[in-house]
């Protein structure tokens, strides 16, 4: 019924190397599965609720009023120029897909223990798949944007064909941090913990928010050793335009890009092969 | 043993050396020790020694679960695996699925493997049928389009048909199991590893079951199969493998494994009593459990497999403190079971209390089963400790003996058909006198 590939392939199981470079030939192999586990997670995230997809728009949305009202109307912050609502509602897309990446998959690891310790699949899977419901959202994010780009006849310029770039570096740098935290997660479920304080704490230290206007010009160079606040101020450039985007905030998004995929997945490799011996 | 030890490309399955050493944390100071963090627990005994509690000492026991396990498995060969809780069974199978790595040795496998540690691993009760059809035949490492072809049999095959797009938690538990193991009973890998599933659902699917591995294996596919049930490793396999505490006891034709078995469950010391489920209030109250057959001394010349033998049964065990009062009225039960779990008989002993008064704490107490009148055969124990009518302590199958068949008897092999109670019976010829006698009272 089912075709057999050709030639066996020999698998030797024994104790992995500490270093060993990881399978990405049959992670490609077990892709349906990933896209049916992501599948599984959207469904479960949004069955049995009657505004299903509409609240990917409506919690951001509602905390972007909130905040344009404190800090705007209130606090009378400078926002460039723009609608305080369009800026943090600007700024929550790309800050989005980064932390509720971690949010989302930091835990999933231990969440999915009793596939870990049944079946043999790339573990990676259970991390990614989680990740899907993340893009989705803000995929559903940024067309709100767009709408609301139009309510206040703010125009899109050329730069915007960047924004894909800075929304990818979101979703990427998350992913470096959640396969810390996951892989971590498993052995201390104190990261459950400490994970969504830190967040909460981290967003302001990125112009969320807020402007980077806010932050005096001597302190601006240490501000942009965040590498956050790249991916924020890159997207609000290549949407809105004209903000505070400098080149050292673009340098140091690269570095903590490259550095938290590669620990990532230095660390959850390294981890991985213990899982189903501790889960 | 050894089927075709032809040219290394009918190898399946290569294991050489195989071991997997788990660390045993205790945490000493306390009554109970936790059996915690196995092996790759390094970082949180580290934490827990920084965090220096200093009432509770830490120390570490390793407990090879695997040791130094080696064979072959010829391609197309279905191979059973046996032993007692926590032989290496499972631990075997999770190194050979890739679930866990060993911690020393190698296993080589040739061909993709399918295997089937659970039935409907991943399935949710939120999603249909059919999302968890391709949700489970997917981590099974099938492809989609593969699973598009199949997807009318397995439902065919689950009898689901109506309810297909219905969420599975509306389903009977049966339908469920039927859906669930009808995914993997579809799954066509080259070696196919299965972990006792085939104990669920009812005996009519079972045999459907068993059904599709026979048939498995006469394709050529090489099966890998633990069960408790003798009766199937027995029926299925052509070969069956002998685990005991880590290490290969036995590796040869299923009868023979089947007895190596019952000989290794025949002489549990407390250490092996550990691993079996147990009821009761006191589940540990019963430490040891010694049977053993005595052989007439003068056995009858008689043709019927009667045997004058008698059984010696002696349990150890020490009793929880609230029972070594004088108000605790204790009974101390064991049942006598045939191969196939029919019980043939049971015992009650009432005079438990005078043990205790003698022994105090620890108690220990005989059966001398006088002249059995079993057929040869062997026979399974089941104990339990109960104190007014609550069980304190029961086991199943705890220990095991062996009625041998007599020398002289013209038939070697008693089939099981025939029974479990062997008549002592006088056969004669009728002379013809006698049948003139018989015919004149018509």
């Amino acid at each position: 019924m089912v075709a057999t590939d050709s030639p066996k392939k020999i698998t030797r199981i024994q104790t992995r190397q500490a270093f060993s470079f990881f399978e990405w030939k049959e992670l490609f192999e077990y892709r349906d599965l990933l896209y049916f586990l992501s599948l599984r997670e959207l469904k479960l995230r949004y069955k049995q609720t009657s505004l299903g997809l509409a609240w990917v728009v409506l919690q951001p949305l509602a905390q972007a009023i909130i905040f344009a009202v404190l800090f705007g109307n209130f606090g009378r912050l400078p926002s460039n120029g723009q609608p305080y609502v369009l800026m943090v509602f600007t700024g929550l897309i790309p800050w989005g897909l980064f932390s509720n990446t971690i949010g989302r998959a930091g835990g999933s690891l231990v969440a999915n223990a009793n596939l870990l310790s049944k079946i043999y699949f790339p573990r990676l899977i259970i991390p990614l798949a989680s990740v899907g419901s993340v893009v989705l959202d803000s995929l559903v994010s940024v067309f709100a944007l767009v709408l609301m780009m139009l309510l206040f006849s703010v125009g899109i310029g050329w730069h915007v064909l960047a924004a894909p770039l800075f929304l990818l570096a979101s979703l990427a740098m998350g992913l470096g941090v959640t396969l810390v935290v996951a892989s971590l997660n498993v052995y201390f479920r104190d990261f459950g913990f400490a994970v969504p304080f830190v967040l909460q704490a981290w967003i302001y230290l990125t112009p969320v928010v807020y402007s980077t206007e806010l932050i005096p010009e001597k302190w601006r160079f240490l501000y942009a050793l965040n590498p956050t606040v790249g991916l924020v101020e890159g997207f609000r450039w290549s949407m809105l335009g004209g903000t505070t985007l400098s080149v050292e905030m673009l340098v140091s998004m690269g570095v903590g890009l490259v550095v938290s995929l590669s620990v990532g997945m230095a660390v959850f490799q390294n981890i991985e092969r213990g899982f189903a011996d501790i889960i | 043993m050894n089927n075709q030890s032809g040219s290394s490309c009918d190898v399946a399955v290569r294991v050489n050396s195989l071991g997997k050493c788990y660390r045993i944390d205790h945490l000493e100071q306390l009554d109970e020790s936790q059996p915690s963090s196995p092996a790759a627990g390094r970082p949180a005994g580290l934490i827990r020694r920084r965090l220096g509690r200093a009432k509770e000492r830490l120390s570490h026991e390793s407990f090879w679960a695997l040791r130094d396990v080696s064979f072959e498995v010829p391609s197309g060969q279905v191979l059973g695996i046996i032993g007692r809780n926590g032989a290496g069974k499972s631990t075997f199978l999770k190194i050979l699925s890739r679930i866990i790595e060993p911690t020393t040795g190698v296993a080589e496998i040739r061909g993709r493997v399918g295997s089937l540690l659970e039935v409907g691993t991943g399935f949710h009760p939120e999603l249909t049928g059919r999302e968890n059809i391709y949700l489970n035949g997917t981590l099974l490492g099938m492809r989609k389009r593969q699973i598009d072809v199949i997807l009318d049999d397995i439902i065919a095959f689950a009898e689901v048909e109506q309810f297909i797009d219905t969420p599975v938690k509306r389903y009977s538990s049966g339908m469920y199991v039927r859906l669930a193991f009808a995914v993997a009973a579809h799954l066509e890998p080259d070696i196919l590893i299965i972990d006792e599933v085939l104990s669920v659902g009812d005996a009519l699917f079972q045999q459907r079951c068993l059904g599709r591995m026979q048939r498995l294996g006469d394709k050529g596919r090489t099966v890998i199969f633990v069960s408790h049930s003798m009766d199937s490793i027995v029926a299925l396999c052509e070969r069956a493998i002998v685990l005991d505490r880590g290490r290969i006891a036995f590796d040869g034709k299923p009868a023979d494994a089947a007895n190596a078995y019952y000989e290794l469950c025949s002489s549990r010391k407390s250490a092996t009593l550990d691993f079996l489920e147990r009821g009761g209030s006191h589940p540990m109250a019963v430490q040891q459990v010694e049977c053993r057959f005595l052989p007439a001394s003068h056995p009858t010349p008689e043709m019927n497999p009667v045997n004058a033998g008698s059984v010696k049964v002696e349990i150890h065990g020490e009793l929880p403190p609230i029972l070594r009062h004088k108000s605790a009225q204790l009974t101390l039960a064991i049942g006598i079971n045939q191969e196939n779990g029919q019980r043939i008989g049971t015992y009650i002993a009432n005079d438990m209390d005078e043990a205790i008064r003698i022994r105090g704490a620890n108690f220990s107490y005989g059966f001398l089963l006088e002249r059995l009148p079993l057929i040869p055969g062997r026979y399974f124990l089941d104990v339990s400790l109960i104190n007014r009518g609550e069980t304190i302590d029961s086991l199943q199958r705890c220990a095991s003996f062996r009625i041998p068949v007599q020398a002289g008897l013209s038939f070697q092999d008693v089939d099981p058909r025939w029974g479990a109670v062997s008549f002592s019976c006088v056969g004669y010829n009728i002379q013809p006198s006698q049948l003139l006698e018989y015919d004149g009272k018509h």
